[in-house]
């Protein structure tokens, strides 16, 4: 039986509904990664695992127990789950030792002399030794976040929830927080991250979800989703692809400005001159060759140009998207020379889409 | 973690401030009293220092060179020593008070205005001439006819007003007018005095003004003249006019025939001479510096008697007349007697009692009166011990008493009274004993007379007997025709004489008694009383500042919040300025002595009573109306019949002694009986009024205490009830009794319509309304700084124990803010966890409940929890007063503790959840902890606001510490000692608890730094 199983999860709010309709089913031991854009209701779908928001609609057995329920006792299932905040939320009138003490005596019924020791215990295997009648403002954020854990952990959980754990630490203390995450891998734990750093989720997960438009959109193993992503959110999430478009019209096709807002858009990306040159190039001989001539020959023709750069591996492709027009657009032209620059620094891709052409830019 | 912020320093300067302030206000009322100048001042109409004509023997009178008064004065008193002259009031004036004359001669108009603008000039009372002022004309000038003409045309209102403006005080009023006439009947030349004013004087810029200027210009106008004035003295006026270089004198002529013969006049207004002299206070300049006197001329000096109560013979010494059977007299109406001597004579008794061997002595009202009368140093004492006849005495069995009674009857009454009066009185050439010059026929007696005993019985200048009795004895003796043989003797040595048969018969002011009948016959001759004797004392009196009901236009007028005078007062004078209403007596005092009141309406006990301990107030001299004081009953009470017919029972004698008790200045016998008789009845319960003593007051430990209580104390021992005293402010106690929180009521309550309509009363004593204002000057001597605060605190602190009170009263406010403090809290915790439930229903509840703690004033919530929601439960005032506070203080501190939760991060609580706390668990563990910071050091304020807002608890009758001061003030009359003092005491007691909260802080700090794990190190 699956630790986690969610039907039809879906969670409305006045204004917006961040989760439509989710079914998903988690493992044992299953590592999840949780990513996506902002407000696609990623701490949303986590924080309804433990009841922290309620869903309007839809069914999540946890162990079991339908945590949906109003007649579940949340507190016996939430001590099942431990849960790491972006903002940490450590008590702060008492020390890291009896933070980690409370809930095991309040909750867990555990003696003090017991606790202590696991408070210890936990602290260690965070990294925190020295720090046990520190105060949390007398730690720093990597610090408070490791505590928080241990915290989390002394309670013995079967899962472990993390909701971007590292988003309020500053670059260098990302890692170390990172690290004991992964020590925690291989531990038997069911742990959920929702994160935005990738390495984590590349490094660690047995899944990753790509949530967007309602619920989850794609998955797969890290190496599918960050390797191969199938769906084009996806691919444009994890590969960071940055794009420009320009529609043309049989009536209006002004190329200047075409090239001049992808000019800008050249600009904007971190792109060497050849590669931003190339770019420029391939989109004015494939007007000049193709698009403009086709555009003028057909009556009600519209053409959308778009340029892809992808920020994860530098990839550029150009593309056209087309209708109105007869026949393929690229098969013949009657502009030699732009056509033979063009095919130059350009590679056709396949594609299984209609009226839509691609082509890698050569750099 | 706890904040530290530096407020330590903001603290102590605040606290300096304050500090400070006070110091000033302190000295800022004693300052005046240093610079003031201590003047006497004397009240209008001073007492001048002669009154008649005689009393000018021997004495120089002045007058104006060119009066001729001199045949008017010496006709009136020959002897006057001589007659000065001089040339100007102003010199007289001078010479007046500086004592080389004593009198000079003026005319009414001058007179009086030096009157009103010298107090130490007053007006001879009786006049010299009466006469009229005149201008002059020369002889024989037929311009006097036109100007009489002229004058006889002015209107008698015009002359009225012009004399009013210029002999008035108001300069403003003094204007001449333009003379704006066209003057077509040419210009002319009048010679005026320029220095007799108000008729004629130089002005202020030279110019001639006054009465007479004012009057010919009246008539310059109606001829439609101009006139021209020239100034010059007196003496030169007359001259002028008959040299003919001015047509017109003036210069206030009074007209006599001297004056008449040398030249005509135009009379204007009636004149009359009298005579200045320097008021009574005596000399004038010296005196007018500061000097410490109290010399008010209002202040009089009467002699009174020392002792004016039955209580106070008590302890005290007793003179007898060797032999007199006086002790039963006097042991009838004093109970503890020190001891008697015994003396020998009458005269004997006096002189030891002024010496003060005795304290007092009894004799007849024959010898007591007359003895009164010529000597300052002895007194009545004001209460009668009796009544007694006089008598003459015989041996007893002496067949001749029968006789001697028939004469003593044929004399008659009315010879014997008129020989009273003529022995009695102070006509001394009246006192002559007729000869024994009828026939005697039937023998000779044999009289042994006291010869020392006057008016009665002594020996007279030339070794006769004389006496009243004498005179009786002699107009007897004539009707049995026989002679009489007075040999005078001691007293004691009479009866002995008597007895042994050496006298038939004996004269003493001898007094009947039923042993002397038994062992003489007696022949009682006229009936008298007894009077106790004792030393007279001086008693200043002081006088009023208004003195009848006129007198208080636009003034204002206080009483008691509740007394229903305001009726009475507008009665009198509608045109009263307004009525202001007070919650006690001390205040009202305060005001009127500050000014913000002009008088204030009591009654007559506590009239009584604060004009003998402050002079600066005195009794105003009509009274507002009487009646009665009453116990009040709830209307229809059928209690009301058996404590009347409990009054009625009780000996009025013994009433009339509490009252003297009560309202005397022995604070030793004002002491109440214990309530030791069983009390079968019932217990009942009295509200009375805590702060107007005499009557009804709050004694030394707060209990009850006065006339009142002793009154009623004596109705309950009769009818067996045991009382129960609740004190209260007198605006409360009928409320009391309405309510039926109590059964009776007192507080010195007078009888009114209004009220009688409301509730029924057992009346108790005659009672007075008076109003008390301001004595009408103060001229006392200002004591020490040093020995005015040691005063105060000796009225404040020592007397009566009353630091005791202060401290029971600073007792309870630290138990209500105590208890009220640490229930009120615990309360608002509890209040927490209830609306931490989220109940719609009781989230309701609460917030309705706060907002009605925050809607409504602190007094307020307490008097209807005391009155309504308690009202009908016998629960005492400090458990309503606790309940209230802590009902106060419960919402307040559940404001502030919710507010504190609410701002703790909403991610603890998230975090608590996760861990898999219960919603409770996680509110209790977690963030009700972490709000502590925040709640903490608005919870302390309100703590220490709570500690001074207790002072309010004396509305529900709390004797807390304010209203224990407030007692204190209305005892010791002053406000200021008593007020800094309590202020003080809150002042130290919030510093005290600011501090002890602190420290509690800074060790939960100080622990929370050590980071001890509890159960771990």
């Amino acid at each position: 039986m699956s630790m986690i199983e969610i039907k039809g999860l879906r969670k409305e709010y006045p204004d917006v509904v961040p989760l439509k309709d989710v079914n998903v089913s988690i493992d044992e031991g299953e590592i999840i990664s949780i990513i996506g854009p902002s407000g696609t209701g990623k701490s949303t779908y986590l924080r309804c695992i433990n009841r922290l928001e309620t869903p309007t609609a839809g069914s999540i057995l946890v162990d079991g127990v339908d945590v949906c329920n109003p007649k579940t006792d949340l507190t016996e299932v939430r001590r099942k789950m431990g849960m790491v905040f972006q903002s940490f939320n450590l008590f702060p009138h008492k020390t890291i030792a009896e933070n980690i003490m409370m809930p095991q005596m309040d909750i867990l019924g555990i003696s003090a002399k017991d606790a202590y020791a696991e408070a210890v215990r936990q602290l260690e295997r965070v990294g925190l030794d020295g720090k046990a009648r520190k105060f949390p403002h007398e730690l720093s954020g990597g610090q408070k976040q490791r505590a928080a854990i241990a915290r989390a952990l002394a309670m013995h959980p079967k899962i472990m929830l993390f909701d971007e754990p590292t988003s309020a630490l500053d670059p260098t203390m990302v890692s170390e927080v990172v690290s004991v995450i992964k020590s925690l891998a291989g531990s038997g734990l069911t742990m959920l991250i929702v994160t935005h750093e990738m390495r984590l989720a590349r490094d660690v997960s047995t899944r990753v979800f790509y949530m967007d438009e309602g619920g989850i959109y794609e998955e797969g193993t890290p190496e599918q989703i960050f390797g191969t992503p199938q769906r084009e959110a996806t691919r444009r999430f994890v590969f960071r692809i940055r794009s420009y478009e320009y529609t043309l019209t049989s009536s209006e096709h002004d190329l200047i400005e075409l090239l001049g807002g992808l000019d800008d858009f050249c600009g904007r990306q971190f792109m060497s001159r050849k590669a931003a040159r190339n770019c420029m190039l391939a989109a004015e001989e494939m007007c000049s060759a193709y698009l403009l001539p086709a555009l003028r020959s057909s009556e009600d023709g519209t053409i959308t140009v778009r340029v892809s750069v992808s920020e994860e591996n530098g990839e550029q492709t150009i593309e056209a998207e087309y209708s109105g027009i007869d026949g393929d657009l690229f098969e013949k032209t009657d502009d030699e020379i732009s056509s033979a620059i063009f095919k130059k620094i350009t590679q056709r891709l396949p594609d299984e889409r209609e009226h839509l052409v691609r082509f890698r830019i050569l750099v | 973690m706890i904040n530290h912020t530096k407020t330590i320093s903001a603290e102590r300067f605040l606290a300096f401030l304050l500090c400070a302030a006070v110091i000033i206000a302190m000295l800022a009322q004693l300052i005046p009293a240093f610079f003031m100048p201590i003047k006497a001042e004397a009240t209008e109409g001073a007492v001048p220092e002669f009154k008649t004509f005689a009393d000018l023997t021997g004495k120089t009178v002045a007058m104006l060179t060119g009066a001729p008064f001199e045949e008017l004065v010496l006709e009136k008193n020959p002897d006057v020593k001589e007659i000065q002259y001089f040339s100007t009031p102003t010199d007289m004036i001078l010479a007046l008070k500086t004592d080389k004359i004593d009198a000079f001669l003026a005319n009414n108009a001058a007179a009086s205005m030096m009157v009103n603008q010298d107090s130490t000039l007053a007006v001879f009372p009786e006049s010299l001439e009466d006469t009229d002022f005149g201008f002059a004309f020369k002889k024989g000038d037929p311009a006097r006819e036109k100007w009489q003409a002229a004058f006889d045309s002015l209107s008698r209102e015009r002359i009225d007003e012009l004399w009013d403006a210029w002999i008035g005080t108001d300069e403003s009023k003094k204007i001449l007018p333009e003379q704006d006439w066209s003057g077509a009947n040419g210009t002319v030349k009048v010679a005026a005095c320029d220095s007799v004013p108000p008729m004629c004087y130089a002005g202020n810029n030279g110019e001639l003004v006054g009465f007479d200027i004012a009057v010919m210009l009246e008539i310059a106008r109606v001829l439609d003249v101009h006139l021209d004035f020239t100034g010059m003295e007196f003496a030169s006026v007359m001259a002028e006019v008959e040299s003919g270089k001015a047509q017109v004198g003036s210069g206030s002529f009074v007209l006599n025939e001297e004056r008449r013969k040398l030249m005509d006049f135009v009379t204007y207004h009636e004149a009359s001479y009298v005579m200045l002299v320097r008021a009574e206070d005596g000399g004038i300049s010296a005196q007018q510096t500061a000097s410490v006197q109290q010399t008010a001329s209002v202040q009089k000096t009467v002699t009174v008697p020392e002792y004016t109560s039955l209580s106070e013979l008590n302890g005290r010494k007793f003179g007898l007349v060797n032999g007199s059977p006086f002790a039963e007299i006097i042991e009838s109406k004093v109970s503890d007697v020190d001891e008697y001597l015994y003396f020998s004579s009458i005269p004997d008794m006096a002189l030891a009692l002024k010496a003060g061997k005795i304290d007092a002595f009894l004799t007849g009202d024959t010898v007591a009166d007359t003895m009164i009368s010529e000597d300052a140093g002895l007194a009545a004492f004001p209460i009668p011990f009796g009544e007694l006849e006089y008598a003459f005495a015989l041996q007893k069995g002496n067949p001749m008493t029968k006789q001697w009674q028939n004469a003593c009857q044929k004399v008659g009454e009315e010879r014997i009274q008129e020989l009273y009066e003529i022995w009695l009185g102070t006509d001394d050439s009246k006192k002559i004993l007729p000869e024994q010059d009828w026939a005697g026929a039937n023998g000779t007696v044999r009289v042994a007379s006291g010869d020392n005993v006057p008016p009665v019985s002594y020996v007279a200048e030339n070794g006769r007997l004389e006496g009243f009795e004498i005179a009786v004895l002699l107009e007897m003796a004539k009707e049995l025709d026989v002679h009489l043989d007075f040999t005078g003797m001691e007293l004691s040595s009479l009866l002995t004489s008597l007895q042994t048969g050496k006298v038939d018969i004996s004269n003493s002011c001898l007094a009947v008694t039923e042993e002397r009948q038994k062992a003489l016959d007696l022949v009682s001759y006229r009936k008298g009383s007894y009077v106790l004797v004792v030393r007279a004392k001086e008693k200043t009196v002081t006088a009023p500042e208004f003195s009848s009901f006129a007198d208080l236009d636009g003034k204002t007028v206080a009483m008691l919040a509740g007394a229903p005078f305001e009726e009475m007062v507008r009665e009198k004078n509608p045109d009263i300025g307004g009525v202001q209403y007070f919650a006690t007596v001390a205040d009202m005092q305060l005001a009127l002595q500050t000014g913000k009141i002009d008088a204030f309406v009591t009654n007559n006990a506590v009239a009584a009573m604060l004009s003998n301990q402050d002079i600066g107030l005195a009794v105003f001299p009509e009274s507002l109306g009487d009646t009665y004081y009453g116990f009040a009953f709830k209307k229809g009470d059928p209690l009301r019949d058996e404590w009347q017919a409990a009054y009625d029972s009780l000996d009025q004698e013994r009433i009339s002694e509490l009252w003297d008790i009560w309202l005397g200045t022995d604070d030793s016998k004002k002491v109440l009986p214990a309530q030791d008789w069983s009390g079968a009845n019932g217990t009942i319960k009295v509200a009375s009024c805590d702060s107007l003593p005499p009557m009804s007051y709050a004694g030394e430990n707060g209990e009850p205490t006065g006339f009142d209580i002793a009154v009623l104390l004596e109705m309950a021992k009769v009818l067996d009830v045991h009382l129960d005293f609740t004190g209260l402010e007198f605006s409360g106690i009928m409320a009391e009794v309405e309510s039926g929180k109590a059964q009776v009521g007192n507080g010195s309550i007078m009888m009114t319509e209004e009220r009688k309509a409301l509730m029924d009363f057992v009346p108790y004593h005659e009672a007075s309304f008076v109003l008390i204002v301001r004595a009408a000057e103060q001229t006392v001597e200002q004591p020490t700084f040093a020995d005015s605060l040691k005063a105060s605190f000796e009225r404040t602190f020592i007397t009566d124990a009353r630091w005791k009170m202060i401290l029971l009263g600073l007792l309870r406010t630290v138990i209500i803010a105590i208890c009220a403090g640490v229930l009120g809290t615990l309360l608002g915790f509890g209040l927490v966890l209830l609306r931490h439930q989220n109940n719609a229903v009781t989230n309701k509840l609460i917030a309705v409940y706060s907002s009605l703690i925050t809607g409504i004033p602190v007094v307020v919530i307490l008097m209807v929890l005391y009155y309504i929601v308690f009202g009908k439960l016998d629960a005492p005032a400090m458990v309503v007063a606790i309940i209230g506070f802590t009902v106060i203080f419960g919402a307040r501190a559940y404001g502030l503790i919710w507010n504190a939760v609410t701002a703790v991060d909403t991610g603890q609580r998230e975090a608590a959840l996760a861990l898999g706390y219960s919603e409770k668990l996680a509110f209790r563990r977690v963030i009700l902890p972490q709000s502590r910071s925040l709640y903490f050091q608005p919870l302390k304020i309100q703590m220490v606001m709570l500690l001074k807002e207790t002072s309010v608890a004396g509305y529900i009758t709390v004797l807390e510490m304010t209203r224990a001061v407030d007692l204190v003030r209305s005892r010791t009359m002053e406000a200021f000692f008593p007020l800094i003092t309590a202020a003080a005491i809150y002042f130290v007691l919030t510093w005290l608890l600011t501090k002890l909260i602190s420290t509690a802080e800074q060790y939960l700090e100080k622990k929370h730094e050590q980071r001890k794990i509890k159960g771990v190190d």
